[in-house]
């Protein structure tokens, strides 16, 4: 396998924008991406779409509108990891060595039609009898609070950081600070997780170009290495495990260390799946940053933050930046990108080298996560 | 055997799918879990298949589950959630034989409810088809303890 770089990135302002169909929020990040990669958009050998709610082919009816076409377009889904598991895609036919350069891309228009939780499938022996991801993330809290002695006030502080990063993000959805009160006191959504400890539905798209390192150099002096690329499913619940942790991420981050040849202590900084405020707790213990059961602690003793030992979401996460399900994978690797180059602006971690994405998909049918997807980026 | 009536089907409710659960004995029997049970690995596995998960043997039988086991973790949803009654618990139950059920939980009030609480099965409404039809389902319930 051949080693791979991010020559550009693209990311639209997350929000929500009901008057905006995919097109309209999706083409720009993809030129944007484009013109930052230096690569002439007719270079592009290879594009993978990620979309979770919207059309049959939409990768080829953006692609249509940036006169890219005749290409091997694929569509993927993956719940919140579909954009995470596009550039996957890209990466790996890259460094395989099929093709030289790709776009991987991922976008949703969710405000059109999603009000509150999202509605999942009837049918589904658990989805259909009532689990819903608050519901999903909120056992775990439950579970995490019983056994470690995990606060409620730790879990709300999660959400008090990443709406603070997020104020020095102008692609945020959410761009002000919140309280610690204001996050305890809002709307209970399911046992103990409170409106803002849960992200919000909105719109958006991201993009990056791929391209492999042996040929980067025609186009960029500085380009960033791919350095890990991982992406897992959970076991199924029949091989009960503790919800107090999370099985398939110490696994894909297991794989994603090993590929790259370091350990979580090695990392600069990270974006981890914050869709509930338990998760990024957990997040951490599963990501090798604290023992298990110290999560609570460890955003309590603020080394998470910008300026702390370890900033996780500086971008905002999930919770302040927004979800925009297709879009967030790949608006996680843009982040890091921007911050390895040190263009994150007020929200830069200080001499950032190496850095890690983590995305955690769906939970349906009886399994822990459907997808688990890791990238280890370094410049 | 009556199945319809066993899965306690009526004109005006259905159980959410078939097969998941019956009487384990005689009909007037409290209705348990049909699982699976490999004969070549020994797991258990809810619901039935024909081919073991584990292993991929199939020589997989169908066996009842324990109707008791015990909370791993649980939650109570506060907001609307379309054909569900709101507020709902629901939550992960561990039985013996080393099965998970995600499950609604039924009978409760906030002080019964605990994670590693004891829990029985039952079965009843679990929700509402916007034309009023009922869907039925296995439900746990907190065992209240005898003093």
């Amino acid at each position: 396998m051949r080693e791979v770089c991010v020559l550009g990135v693209g990311m639209s302002r997350f929000g929500k924008f009901p008057e905006k169909d995919l097109l309209e929020l999706a083409v720009p990040a993809v030129w944007e991406a484009i013109k930052d990669s230096g690569v002439p958009a007719k270079k592009i050998q290879v594009a993978y779409c990620g979309n979770v709610m919207g059309k049959h082919c939409l990768g080829q009816r953006i692609l249509v509108e940036l006169g890219l076409t005749g290409i091997e377009i694929v569509n993927v889904e993956n719940a919140c990891s579909s954009g995470s598991t596009a550039f996957r895609g890209v990466w790996a036919l890259i460094a395989s060595g099929a093709y030289d350069i790709g776009l991987a891309f991922g976008a949703e228009q969710m405000s059109q039609k999603v009000e509150g939780a999202i509605q999942l499938d009837q049918e589904d022996l658990e989805t259909g009898q009532g689990l819903i991801m608050p519901t999903l993330y909120a056992m775990k809290a439950n579970r995490h609070m019983q056994r470690f002695g995990t606060t409620r006030e730790q879990l709300a502080l999660v959400s008090v950081k990443n709406h603070a990063h997020s104020c020095h993000n102008p692609r945020s959805q959410y761009q002000k600070t919140f309280t610690l009160e204001q996050v305890l006191h809002s709307a209970m959504i399911a046992d103990p997780l409170t409106l803002y400890q849960c992200c919000p539905t909105g719109d958006g798209a991201s993009a990056a170009i791929l391209c492999a390192k042996d040929v980067a150099a025609c186009y960029q002096s500085k380009p960033i290495t791919i350095a890990a690329s991982v992406l897992l499913s959970g076991r199924t619940n029949m091989e009960p495990s503790e919800m107090a942790s999370s099985e398939l991420t110490r696994r894909a981050s297991q794989a994603a260390y090993d590929m790259a040849g370091i350990g979580p202590q090695d990392l600069d900084l990270l974006e981890v799946h914050d869709a509930f405020t338990i998760g990024e707790i957990l997040h951490y213990e599963n990501l090798g940053l604290c023992p298990p059961g110290e999560g609570g602690r460890l955003v309590e003793s603020q080394q998470t933050w910008i300026g702390g030992r370890i900033p996780v979401n500086p971008s905002g996460g999930l919770l302040s930046k927004g979800h925009p399900l297709g879009a967030t994978g790949i608006a996680q690797i843009a982040e890091i990108v921007w911050q390895l180059r040190g263009e994150a602006g007020g929200r830069q971690v200080e001499n950032a080298k190496v850095g890690l994405a983590h995305c955690m998909g769906g939970g349906v049918g009886g399994v822990d996560g459907a997808a688990c997807a890791i990238h280890i980026l370094k410049r | 055997m009556d199945e319809a009536r066993d899965e306690g089907k009526t004109d005006r409710s259905v159980p959410f799918r078939k097969g998941l659960f019956g009487p384990a004995g005689n009909s007037d029997q409290e209705p348990r879990l049909i699982g699976a049970q490999c004969l070549a690995c020994g797991k258990y596995a809810f619901p039935f298949r024909h081919t073991c998960i584990f292993c991929h043997s199939e020589e997989v039988e169908k066996t009842f589950l324990s109707r008791t086991g015990k909370i791993h973790t649980f939650t109570i949803c506060r907001v609307p959630v379309p054909h569900f009654p709101v507020p709902y618990a629901i939550g992960f139950v561990d039985l013996p034989e080393g099965v998970r059920i995600l499950s609604q939980l039924t009978g409760w009030s906030e002080k019964d409810l605990q994670v590693g609480g004891e829990v029985e099965m039952v079965v009843g409404k679990i929700k509402e088809t916007p034309d009023g039809q009922e869907i039925i389902s296995y439900q746990f319930r907190p065992i209240k303890k005898r003093i």
